[in-house]
Parts: C-alpha cells; structure tokens; sequence
C-alpha cells in the first residue's frame, strides 16, 4: 500500500473501524513507515482533541457560578464557543439549576407532613381571628347599645318635663340634698373569651361597688334563641347569693344587670348566665368581678 | 443522632426516610432536563447520583461550604452528563497493540497524562472550524464521501484537509513545548 492510502485509512484505524484485514494492511506499512508512523501518531493527537470536552464538573461549576475554575478558564469558553454538544449539555444545567432557583427557600414546606402542620395551623388560626373579629363586633355593638340605652335613661323626653334640680323640694330623689346615684358601666368578657396572657384581665375590677351603681353589660357569643333567661351571682364559695329571672337580650345581644350600691363583697364574685330552653338551664358565659375601692 | 431537619447531609447519611425521600426528590428535580436523553436509564442515573452522595459523604467531600441543596444539585447534573458522555463515547484502538517498532518516546504519552484533557482543548481550540468540522464527522464515522455530501467539497480535497489538519494539530501541541515526539 502507498503512503498516500495508508494515511487515509489512519483515522479509522484508530477508531477502530477497519477490517481485521485492512488493520494487518495498515499495520504491515506501519512497522518500516517512520512517515506514517508520524502520521498516525498526528492522528490519534487530532482525533483525541476532537473528541474532547469540558471536564463535567467543570461545566457545572460554570453553569452554576457563571465563572470557570482557574486557569483552565479561556481554554474551556473557547471550547464552549464551538463545541455543540458542551453547549448543549450547559443548556440542560442552566435548565437544571434554574429549577434549583425556583424551589422554595424553607425546605420544611417540602416535606408533606410540615405541609400538612401547616395547614391545620392556618385553618386554626383562621378560625381564631374569626372568633376574636366576632368577638370584637359584639363589643363594639353592645358598647354602642349601652350607650345609646345610657343617653335614653339621662334624656328626659318632651311629654314628660320634669322640673330642674333647683325647683325641687329638699329629700325628693332629684332634689337639692338628695345624694346624686354615681353609676358606671362595665363591660364584661365570657371566661372563654378572655384570652390568656392577653391585656384583658380574667377577673374584671369594678370600682367603687361599695358606693356606686353599677350596670354590668355582659357579652356572650351565645345566639341561641331561649325562651328565658337567668343570671346568679355566686360567691367565691360558689354559693348563689343572688338570683334574677327573666332577662332580657339587649338589642345588641348581650345582656346589661344593674347593680346597686354595695351589692358587689370585696371578695371576687362569678356571674352566670344562663338560657331556658325545654325546661332546661344552658349556661351561655360565666364573668368574674371584683370590686375595688378607691383606697385599693 | 442529629436533630432532624437542621443536618440534613447527616440524615441522609443516618438513614433517616424523610431525608432520603427529600434528597431523592431533589436529585430527580436536578436530573429531569436531563430525562428526555437519558431515556430508560434515568433510573440508572438517579441511582448513580445517590450512591455518589452516599460515598462523598462518608468521605467528607462535602463540607458544609455552601448548600447541601446545592452541592447534591451539582452531584446529579455530574451524573447525568458523565452518562450522556458514556453512552457516546467512542473506541479507541490501544496503539500499544500495534505491532510497531518500539520508538525513544512514545508519541502517545499526550493521551495518557492527567492533563491531557485541558491540552487537548487547546490544541483544538486553535485548529480552524474545516479541521475541527472535518474531524467530527471521522469521529462520527462519517466516510469520506459523507462529509463531501455534507460539508459540499471533493472528497479527494477532503482527504488532503486531513492531513493537513493532523500536522496542525502536531505542530500545535509542539508549540505548547510540554511534549517532544
């Protein structure tokens, strides 16, 4: 074989695609060619390079840093310029890691059973906010109400004129001499409403009971329609003191008790209230109160 | 034992399911651009990837520079490229079977130092885009006709580039001045 035949078939000698017998051929020529033995060593050096690539590891640190490792840097992005299988395999990580980007930053929500934690949480503190909104409602209703109930007791209406303070006998309630009512309102929280920890006080302080009036304006999330309803007051041996019937609702929905002077022991008192439904007591809230005088 | 959650590279390694079950899905996340290539052996590769993990971490190879999130991103694209490149790789005839005289040097030694790879890039790299064009389509074993269809040159002008793209290539690696045949 000549050289010129010999140096074509190199190529596929080394990529072992020639017959057995084309090898032997080759091989023969070889063994008194130092021209093509050159030739053939030219040839495993250009069909190696061309079979070269960026080292992976180094194709995914570029891919996932934007920079390439040192000093292999020009040699690799020149590569990359014109080799479409390295670019091709860049695009698969840049694919890749822009997943790695879109995943979420709390590896905790990935787990099913934090996914799930967390979403009885948040149904649980949806109907927390829903109850304290409810909550906060009926206050503001209630306080509303007692107010406007309060403004109806002070006003005097036209067809009943009374007369000033001054044009009354002395003794007469009303009347020069006569000790003024001093009357406060306050507001009461069911104990289950009373949020634990929280700036509202388990136990509410009604001042001065020993010498003022007081309305007690209690508020219950109970919207059971019964047919009567009772409030106790109990002592802190849990004895029913006192006892009245057939309260009613206010406009609001809660349910105002006055209290005259000194009806209120130092000690904290539990209040009751219940509804009536088919012969039956349900207790709607339970409220605790404490009077506190003004030397407390 | 570690507390869960806060180590997870360690609760890989202990054992604990949720960790591997976590870790796994990422891998399978990282692998996935990956998916429509490596068609049946996906499964091969995943496999691959966590077993890689496994022993890197034993050895201590990562150690907490970073995210483990991160570095098992990185691990399972290696794998998923070093098989792509498997499954295309090509045969190479061991000159050393050649019956050849033996010669000073051997002019094949390019090919077997640790950094042949980067040299091989460069080398090349430098070549023109006919030479580099030409050889890929030897190595896809492409005849020379082929490539004279393709590229639309006399396949006998073929045959001359390629000899002359072979003494290029020499001529490079002897300007690197690392290797003397």
């Amino acid at each position: 074989m000549k050289c010129s035949e010999i140096s074509e078939l190199l190529p596929w000698l080394v990529s072992e695609r020639l017959t057995a017998e084309e090898r032997r051929r080759v091989e023969r020529h070889l063994k008194d060619c130092d021209r093509c033995r050159a030739d053939l060593e030219a040839t495993v050096v250009t069909l190696r390079a061309a079979d070269a690539h960026i080292p992976g590891p180094a194709l995914v640190a570029f891919v996932a840093s934007g920079s390439w490792p040192e000093p292999d840097g020009p040699v690799f992005s020149d590569h990359l310029a014109h080799c479409a299988e390295c670019r091709t395999e860049a695009d698969r990580a840049r694919a890749s890691f822009r997943l790695l980007d879109s995943e979420p930053k709390h590896p905790w929500l990935v787990n099913s059973r934090w996914r799930s934690l967390a979403l009885a949480a948040s149904i649980a503190g949806l109907i927390a906010v829903s109850g304290w909104s409810w909550t906060w409602w009926v206050l503001s209703t209630e306080r509303n109400s007692l107010r406007a109930s309060l403004r109806n007791l002070e006003q005097r209406p036209e067809s009943h004129p009374v007369a000033q303070d001054k044009d009354l006998p002395a003794g007469v309630p009303g009347g020069p001499g006569f000790p003024r009512i001093d009357l406060q309102v306050v507001e009461l929280l069911p104990d289950d409403l009373v949020l634990r920890g929280s700036s509202i006080e388990a136990i509410t302080a009604v001042d001065d009971a020993s010498t003022r009036a007081t309305v007690l304006l209690l508020l219950t999330n109970d919207v059971t329609d019964y047919e009567d309803h009772r409030v106790e007051l109990r002592d802190s041996q849990d004895r029913v003191y006192w006892q009245v019937e057939g309260v009613h609702r206010q406009a609001g929905g809660g349910f105002s008790l006055l209290l005259p002077p000194g009806s209120l022991p130092a000690d904290p008192v539990t209040i009751l209230l219940s509804g009536k439904r088919q012969g039956r007591w349900t207790v709607m809230g339970t409220y605790r109160v404490r009077a506190r005088s003004s030397l407390d | 034992m570690t507390r869960r959650g806060r180590n997870p590279d360690a609760d890989f390694l202990a054992g604990d399911p949720d960790a591997i079950r976590t870790v796994e899905g990422w891998v399978r996340k990282a692998s996935g651009p990956y998916g429509a290539s490596l068609g049946p052996n996906f499964e091969d590769v995943v496999q691959d990837a966590l077993v890689e993990l496994t022993l890197d971490l034993r050895r201590k190879r990562f150690r907490g520079e970073g995210s483990f999130k991160g570095y098992v991103w990185r691990l399972a694209n290696h794998a998923c490229i070093d098989r792509l490149r498997r499954e295309r790789s090509r045969t190479w005839i061991d000159v050393e079977t050649l019956d050849l005289p033996a010669s000073g040097s051997s002019p094949f030694s390019l090919v077997a130092e640790k950094d042949a790879v980067r040299d091989l890039l460069r080398i090349f790299n430098r070549l023109p885009e006919s030479c580099r064009e030409l050889f890929r389509g030897i190595l896809e074993g492409k005849s020379y006709q082929e490539m004279s269809e393709e590229i639309g040159v006399a396949a006998g002008t073929l045959r001359v580039r390629v000899a002359r793209c072979r003494q290029q290539a020499v001529t490079y690696r002897r300007s690197d001045g690392r290797h003397e045949v």
